[in-house]
């Protein structure tokens, strides 16, 4: 599927069907997902808050679910599926003791090895204070440098010239990853 | 609950190849997470957070197999403390994630009312 070929899908409209520019959100979300790739954990709109209109006439719900159960069977078999969204605060049990069990892990954390970076102000500093990189809305052409990183639209990363520290080699799995060794 | 999948995000290159190096794709926010990166070759990260509040929330990185390179909580100082592991690299794709996931680790706890 192509951002062509769902933008050009019609669907007879009806009145409290579908709302449009969700309908075309979410299309063109797969076709963005199918693009790099992957895809979604779902197909569909069945269940969405969003999905209805209720005042303006919207896409025929049939219509749309079919549509989407097509796109489903045509998907590439060698997308990488996505999980669907995780939801940290739906967990089971009492207050007080998820309270206890995250207040825990928060610790826990803390006594991890690992190097410590600080996120705040448009940097990430090390733990000497050494700022590692810096990002923020560019207000102009970017300047690249040989050690920089470009983040399209409006945004620029810039690592600070040498200053990455090196993490102790030898980890658990007897060596580093970058994000190659994912 | 919040979060939401979407098209729109920030997307990196490498200023020198133009190829890209990652993209940012949804958001936390109202307790839900759903802001993801996206890398090249069907890799991803999703960030899922736990805790009951801003104060004992921790935020992890997973990757599609299941490997964890930062966590992200509060200090008590009140800045994003990030923790990279000792079994990744600290490279600056790996600081992007960080910067661009500190956001989310904001914003999870955001509420629309």
């Amino acid at each position: 599927m192509t951002g062509d070929e769902d933008g050009a899908a019609v669907f007879p409209l009806r009145p409290r069907g579908y709302d449009r520019l969700v309908v075309r959100q979410e299309l063109a979300r797969i076709a963005d997902l199918q693009e790099k790739g992957f895809a979604p954990s779902s197909y569909g709109l069945r269940g969405s808050r969003y999905a209805l209109h209720r005042l303006l006439p919207g896409y025929d719900p049939e219509a749309v679910d079919r549509f989407f159960a097509e796109l489903a069977r045509q998907a590439p078999p060698d997308l990488c599926v996505l999980p669907g969204l995780p939801d940290g605060r739906a967990g089971e049990g009492a207050r007080r003791l998820r309270r206890l069990a995250a207040e825990a892990e928060w610790r826990h954390v803390a006594d991890l090895p690992g190097v410590r970076l600080v996120a705040a102000g448009g940097k990430v500093v090390g733990s000497a204070g050494e700022v590692l990189l810096t990002y923020g809305r560019a207000t102009g052409p970017a300047k690249w440098a040989d050690n920089r990183v470009s983040l399209s639209r409006t945004l620029a990363f810039a690592t600070g010239a040498g200053a990455v520290p090196r993490q102790r080699k030898g980890g658990r799995r007897g060596r580093n990853r970058g994000l190659e060794g994912y | 609950m919040g979060g939401a999948d979407g098209t729109e995000g920030w997307k990196v290159t490498d200023p020198q190849t133009g190829e890209p190096v990652l993209w940012t794709r949804g958001w936390h926010f109202n307790g839900g997470a759903g802001g993801r990166i996206l890398l090249p070759r069907k890799r991803y990260l999703i960030f899922p957070v736990t805790g009951t509040n801003f104060r004992n929330a921790v935020m992890t990185a997973v990757t599609e197999s299941g490997g964890t390179p930062p966590w992200f909580r509060r200090s008590a100082r009140a800045a994003d403390e990030i923790l990279v592991s000792p079994d990744y690299d600290l490279t600056a794709e790996l600081m992007c994630i960080a910067a661009l996931a500190a956001g989310w680790f904001r914003s999870y706890f955001a509420s629309p009312h």
